[in-house]
């Protein structure tokens, strides 16, 4: 009974109506829960099995925590792997450190019309994206039942990775997708539209094993890199392709990178909750945009912080944007590593003390 | 002369200002052309106006895609002024050398991008080693060429990358450099420098930037 209110809390918040008390809704993967596994970050990525039993532990250990749909998906560099590998990328593997993009499948702007020319690639087969969606499977197979129906877990779950702007930057490194915005801007147009496409495609894939959408949790960081005017151009169509092709679920955009400068412009963007950074004033953020936020506790802070100064912040945090619901108690972006597990606990005694609905200062 | 010599050194930093790359390159072609040195192109034209751009970033009205235009638009600049500098080296007053790389495991190279390119600007002699590079090469590179300044980095998206810093650290003492080096260390506030054994963290360029001065400044003294 007390699982499914986690999950109702939040919907509440969602909804601009207040709950219970502040809902706690976290991103925890393998940067944290490799030492819950105790092995590396390699061995982690590898062993599904292993995963499937940290994101069970860290369950367990915080029952209250609704750790929405990216912390509960497998993880095989599916955060920058699946758009760069499908196009030709390649990625190389750490020991102890997530995978990253080591070769880029655009290096000039003739390589986007070689790519276009080739056609979409599909999901099902080019890339890691094939054997990510293996994984997935195993998850549905594997993931116990109970849990997945009470915190609303796999099913109807959509995580593509990386968002259109971001993985198609990926594909080119940042600095070049950034500076091409000015020199190329055709082919970058041209390149984006691919990209979407195909994030759309692998979205479809990934729908075709978790049945129909009910959450898309899309991260994209581009537009804290750019001011309104690239915002309004190249980031913001992208974005809102994908969200709308899902209108009617719950869409939550990842951004924890500052974007306080253009909040207006932000505030076009076609989804119900933005998981926000810890660089933007959250009574703004509020006070300027629709979305129901999630965050913004500093990520690396909360990771040395002593738990007395994390429920002190909390506490601020909560009586400045709880009120009024549209608010979900979170770290401004994914769970650092070598968070210590007292200082989450510490914001549950935040919320013990302090998030209780009606807030009250 | 003199009179033109300065509006085109004006209009040049008015087009790095406007991130207008075929005004600056043109211009920058033109006072080749009319024969003024690199030298006062690159000291009163090029990086007055990458230090604008700069100031804009800080201040906001720029972002990080402006910032990156303007470092690749002065690389431009820059690189039109090659055959002239090769020339006229020994006349340019270098303050410092600086080596900069990302660490093994890492290609992220935004931040070493923007920090080299104001680096130059403040008249630093630079030697990027790339990307993905390893302890013991960025401790041959600081011996080799007797640098002042050392900056290593990674990305945000590596976080767990951060503690192979201390590799760079042990690599200098090896080499015996560690004390004739500013060892500073950039990228996400994963690590403080003294967990690290560094001089200097900073995942700001600008404070980097002014923290190399003082240290090559007081160094001189």
């Amino acid at each position: 009974m007390f699982l499914l209110d986690v999950l109702e809390r939040a919907l509440t918040s969602l909804e601009g109506k207040e709950p219970d008390e502040v809902p706690v809704v976290l991103l925890v993967y393998g940067l944290v829960l490799k030492s819950i596994a105790g092995v590396s970050e390699y061995e982690y990525y590898q062993d599904l099995d292993l995963q499937l039993k940290a994101k069970l532990e860290f369950q367990r250990m915080f029952p209250d925590v609704w750790n929405v749909t990216m912390g509960t998906y497998p993880e095989y560099a599916e955060f920058v792997g699946p758009m760069p590998t499908a196009f030709g990328g390649e990625i190389e593997w750490l020991e102890d450190a997530p995978p990253y993009v080591s070769e880029y499948p655009i290096k000039e702007p003739e390589d986007v019309d070689r790519l276009v020319e080739a056609g979409i690639p599909d999901p099902r087969t080019d890339g890691i994206a094939p054997e990510f969606l293996k994984r997935l499977q195993y998850f549905l197979d594997n993931f116990p039942k109970d849990i997945r129906e009470k915190y609303n877990y796999l099913d109807g779950n959509i995580y593509p990775g990386l968002g259109p702007s971001e993985g198609a930057s990926l594909c080119m490194g940042y600095d070049t997708f950034l500076v091409w915005m000015r020199l190329h801007p055709d082919v970058l147009h041209k390149w984006l539209d691919l990209t979407t496409t195909w994030l759309i495609k692998y979205c479809e894939a990934i729908e075709e094993l978790v049945g129909k959408c009910k959450i898309l949790f899309l991260p994209d960081h581009s537009a804290s890199m750019v001011g309104d005017k690239f915002f309004n151009e190249f980031i913001l169509p992208r974005l809102n392709r994908i969200f709308k092709h899902y209108k009617g679920a719950l869409r939550i955009w990842h951004n924890e990178g500052s974007v306080g400068h253009m909040l207006s412009a932000v505030d076009k963007i076609d989804a119900e909750v933005w998981h926000f950074g810890p660089f933007d004033d959250s009574i703004e953020c509020k006070k300027k945009t629709h979305f129901c936020l999630m965050g913004n506790i500093h990520p690396p802070w909360l990771a040395k912080a002593t738990p007395a100064e994390v429920e002190e912040a909390c506490k601020e945090l909560i009586l400045n944007t709880a009120s009024g619901g549209k608010f979900w108690l979170s770290t401004g972006g994914g769970m650092a590593p070598g968070t210590p597990f007292d200082n989450i606990r510490a914001m549950f005694k935040a919320v013990e003390k302090y998030g209780k609905y009606p807030i009250k200062r | 002369m003199k009179k033109v010599a300065e509006k085109l050194l004006k209009d040049l930093i008015d087009a790095i200002i406007k991130l207008d790359i075929e005004k600056a390159t043109n211009l920058t072609k033109s006072m080749i052309d009319k024969g003024i040195t690199a030298r006062e192109i690159i000291l009163d034209g090029i990086m007055p106006g990458m230090k604008a751009v700069g100031e804009m970033y800080e201040r906001k009205d720029y972002f990080l895609s402006d910032l990156l235009f303007g470092a690749y638009l002065s690389e431009e600049c820059f690189k039109l002024l090659e055959p002239l500098l090769a020339k006229e080296i020994k006349k340019v007053p270098i303050k410092g050398k600086l080596v900069i790389a990302t660490v093994k495991g890492d290609i992220h190279d935004i931040g070493k991008k923007i920090f080299t390119s104001l680096m130059r600007a403040e008249g630093f002699e630079i030697y990027d080693l790339g990307v993905d590079i390893s302890a013991e090469t960025i401790a041959e590179k600081v011996k080799e060429i007797e640098a002042e300044v050392l900056i290593v980095g990674t990305s945000a998206l590596l976080s767990t990358t951060a503690p192979y810093f201390k590799d760079v650290h042990e690599a200098l003492e090896k080499a015996g450099v560690r004390d004739k080096v500013l060892f500073m260390t950039g990228g996400p506030p994963i690590v403080t420098a003294d967990e690290v054994n560094a001089d200097f963290y900073t995942n700001n360029a600008f404070v980097g930037v002014k923290r190399a001065l003082e240290y090559v400044n007081k160094k001189k003294q």
